[in-house]
């Protein structure tokens, strides 16, 4: 192990060569940012961008470390991940760039149910909650057993799904199968006719499995998850914005990430349909990219 | 005196299907693999970058981030597996230290691989400023491989006969001249054997590249150990965990190049293994 101690010591220092570009964070941006670091790299060539998948909590906690430059987030930062952020120095700014709308699927063959309310769904996934069949949940729906599937708890889908339908974060019940993988609940959900997941609209949009979402009513009639729908905020409550937090701002690398951050703002509202999500409304990205010259401005 | 004699062709004929159907399983997933792998052929596969679209999806850094994986691990626990292995064999005592270092090494070939990985990331990644690298992986597989490497290689020299050294002592020769002239190059062939088997293992891990933090994407080849770390095993798994089918073929296409790229090693480690037992006959 020596010798590995010895290879660190001189091994190169990164920047030589141009610096690597780290993108890191939620499963849920990570189709959008391979996009754009795929698109910006056939624009620059030679560019040395990389991509990683540690969820939110993963991609923050390591962008507050330093070790990451740009973190996609599916929820804005807590004060305690913003507070560790400042208390090592780390300057960053949080730049909404797609809109998400969280999607509540059933199977295909599920024929009986088209329409969910938001009090049926809290009664669903409260905690402790009582509700193991259909007809439990409505009276008329098949007495078939629910099967659910839904993300685990480190994801920012879990964490705003919970805050918005339970109105508390992480308050959910706990007997139903946990991934952080979106296929896998798409899977699950196709796999069984009377199964129920929840998962970011875009995992639900990529996919060719026999799954269909449902309306959700907030009081004011059905609402179905559509790029319209959550673009134009009908589809609220459960639809959310997306952000990514850049940082390093004032070091030697901010011509080359200010240019991949603003090539990321401005591909964005492009690219938002391709990989499942609605655009921001109109004046969105323009106020970003003007928050993201300022911000150069003021840099030394 | 027929009966065991029947049986024994019973069970030649048994250990004979068993093999059969070994080699047939192994044949079966070679042919689906490549079966699947042949719409993803073409010349930019193999140095492409991923894709967000299949059809455009290669596995430059992937490939280049496996054979530097499998050249780090072999040029960092090759030679202290060997040196452990000669010590604990030719120099320590057989009781006390050696035995406990023994048993441990043996016990430690067991662990499941993903704790290497999370013991990676808090001491090379974390702890030495490694971060998710190349050497961080290269160092952590090396880790991974180094019980199976001890093992393998203290049994090869344990079967050197004992003739050998006692000759060697008798005409003079110092411990260190007897290991270097004698019991190393006699054990070699067994040694390169078991070694194959390690790092064969160690180049499919996906586990603990990703719990260091391997990338799901990079647009570029890694030229250095200290770029960050890509491997075939970890870009199979991304690939997989999508959901557009036509990933499926590419995923597939990985599969055959980390095949090939284990073929080419232990073909590798079969000339020198010739060359030695050509050498010292």
């Amino acid at each position: 192990m020596l010798l590995c101690v010895l290879l660190a010591g001189c091994s190169a220092d990164p920047t030589d060569r141009g610096p690597v570009l780290v993108v890191d964070g939620s499963s849920s941006l990570y189709p959008l940012s391979e996009a754009v670091a795929e698109d910006f790299a056939r624009e620059y060539p030679g560019s040395r961008i990389v991509v990683r998948v540690s969820g939110t909590a993963g991609g923050l906690r390591r962008f507050c470390e330093g070790e990451v430059h740009i973190a996609g987030a599916s929820r804005p930062m807590t004060s305690a991940e913003a507070a560790r952020c400042r208390s090592v120095g780390i300057d960053y700014l949080a730049i909404p760039v797609v809109r998400d709308g969280v999607a509540v699927v059933v199977n295909a063959g599920n024929e009986a149910v088209g329409c969910l309310t938001m009090h049926e769904l809290r009664r669903l996934w409260e905690p402790g909650s009582g509700v193991t069949t259909w007809r439990d949940l409505r009276p008329g729906l098949p007495a078939e057993r629910i099967r659910l599937f839904g993300p685990g708890s480190v994801s920012g889908t879990y964490h705003f799904f919970t805050s918005v339908v339970m109105g508390r974060a992480g308050a959910s019940r706990a007997d139903h199968y946990e991934t952080e993988n979106d296929h896998l609940i798409v899977r699950g959900v196709a796999g069984n006719r009377w199964s129920l997941g929840y998962l970011g609209s875009a995992g639900y949009a990529a996919n060719e499995d026999p799954v269909r979402a449902l309306g959700v009513d907030t009081g004011f009639g059905c609402v179905s998850p559509t790029p319209e729908s959550i673009g134009d905020g009908s589809y609220s409550p459960l639809a959310r914005d997306l952000y990514i937090y850049t940082a390093n701002l004032y070091n030697n690398m901010y011509t080359y990430m200010y240019n991949f951050v603003v090539h990321y703002v401005s591909a964005s509202r492009e690219l938002a349909g391709e990989v499942g999500y609605a655009p921001l409304p109109a004046g969105e990205y323009e106020r970003s990219l003007a928050l993201l010259a300022g911000a150069r401005e003021g840099s030394p | 005196m027929r009966g065991p004699k029947h049986a024994r062709d019973g069970i030649g004929t048994a250990c004979g299907v068993v093999a059969a159907g070994v080699v047939a399983a192994f044949l079966t997933v070679a042919v689906v693999l490549a079966g699947q792998a042949w719409s993803a052929a073409d010349p930019g596969f193999l140095f492409d970058p991923s894709s967000r679209v299949a059809d455009r999806a290669g596995i430059g850094p992937a490939l280049t981030g496996t054979i530097w994986l499998l050249a780090l691990t072999v040029a960092l626990a090759l030679p202290v597996g060997i040196g452990t292995a000669v010590y604990l064999e030719e120099y320590a005592p057989r009781t006390g230290v050696a035995a406990v270092v023994g048993g441990l090494v043996a016990n430690l070939a067991g662990v499941p691989s993903v704790v290497y990985g999370v013991a990676g990331l808090a001491l090379f990644a974390r702890g030495l400023g490694m971060g998710a690298s190349l050497l961080a992986g290269g160092c952590t597989l090396a880790v991974l491989a180094l019980p199976t490497v001890v093992v393998t290689s203290r049994a090869a020299i344990r079967a050197v006969p004992r003739g050998l050294r006692e000759a060697a002592y008798g005409l003079g020769a110092t411990r260190w001249q007897v290991v270097r002239g004698q019991v190393l190059p006699a054990a070699a062939p067994g040694i390169v054997t078991g070694s194959c088997a390690a790092f064969t293992r160690t180049a499919g891990e996906a586990a603990p590249l990703l719990v260091l933090g391997a990338a799901a994407f990079m647009t570029f080849a890694p030229r250095t150990p200290a770029d960050p770390l890509a491997s075939l095993p970890t870009q199979v798994f991304a690939w997989s965990t999508r959901s557009q089918q036509d990933f499926a073929a590419v995923a597939a296409g990985a599969g055959v190049a980390l095949l090939l790229v284990l073929l080419v090693m232990n073909l590798a480690a079969r000339t020198i293994r010739g060359r030695m037992q050509g050498g010292s006959a």
